[in-house]
């Protein structure tokens, strides 16, 4: 192959200088790229939640039925099940945020202009931090 | 409010729209990996407490024969929340910078988790070998 093939630009890049301002054609994919990685991150962190609420729930039901001696399984859930189905339904809450934040991004970047929301952000802390509290003071109170 | 309205036309650092939503979307992936290790420090610290509840029921004793295991295991509870908040604290100043064009890495909350991480193995460790196996 000839040294000379300037018809045909080199793969990934624009042919002509990109301008210092607003999104080329490579710098576009790569962000969508970064965007499809942080919506993978989200389900990875909504998964965590949902993971951990299954473990907080099922555990609690598990000691309940090693109680010695067994007491008469009560009606009402317990405060590790309510704690642990909290944390899985805050689970699917961030997921389903996630979706809605993804695809937003996804326009925003194909205008050329990102606004760097943070909602989801916000949302994510605000249903962790009391799920948080909860289990810290169920664990010191429930012993 | 929430990043909702229009970026400043200055914003960015200086290398184009394209890299400004590249670093805002890599902060946002740095504070879900934060809270990541924040939520495994909690689920950590959970089965430790319950572990101890367990063993208590199988042993069929009304108290605990190691009550130092719930303190840790609410210590890391804690400490899971503690990490949480310090990763959107992080993240807030991330957005700042970012907008600024002045992003100055700050190691000391990596730093204090891997100090943290590194003296809750050997508090682990020494537990272990206490309890027994």
């Amino acid at each position: 192959m000839s040294e000379d093939e300037g018809v045909i630009p080199h793969p990934g890049r624009p042919p002509t200088a990109p301008p210092a301002q607003g999104s080329t054609e490579s710098t576009r994919a790569r962000e969508h790229l970064a965007n499809e990685r942080t919506m993978l991150a989200w389900t990875r962190t909504s998964l965590t939640l949902i993971g951990l609420g299954f473990v907080v729930a099922r555990f609690g039901l598990f000691l309940r039925a090693l109680e010695q001696p067994p007491t008469a399984s009560p009606p009402h859930l317990s405060g590790s099940a309510l704690i642990g189905i909290a944390l899985i339904v805050a689970g699917m809450v961030a997921a389903a945020a996630s979706l809605v934040r993804f695809f937003r991004a996804r326009r925003q970047i194909e205008e050329g202009c990102y606004r760097a929301e943070y909602w989801p952000e916000v949302l994510l802390l605000a249903m962790i931090a009391p799920l948080g509290v909860a289990l810290a003071v169920y664990l010191a109170v429930n012993g | 409010m929430l990043g909702l309205g229009r970026p400043p036309s200055t914003a960015g650092r200086g290398g184009g729209e394209g890299v400004r939503t590249r670093d805002h979307l890599a902060n946002v992936r740095t504070f879900l990996a934060w809270t990541r290790v924040g939520l495994a420090l909690v689920g950590l610290g959970y089965v430790v407490d319950r572990f101890d509840l367990l063993e208590q029921s199988a042993h069929r004793r009304a108290l605990s024969s190691h009550p130092e295991s719930r303190a840790l295991g609410l210590a890391m509870v804690v400490l899971g929340g503690v990490v949480c908040l310090g990763g959107f604290a992080r993240f807030l100043a991330g957005r700042r910078m970012i907008e600024r064009a002045s992003f100055r890495p700050r190691p000391s909350l990596d730093a204090a988790l891997t100090v943290v991480a590194v003296l809750a193995g050997g508090i682990f460790l020494g537990y272990l070998i206490h309890v027994g196996g």
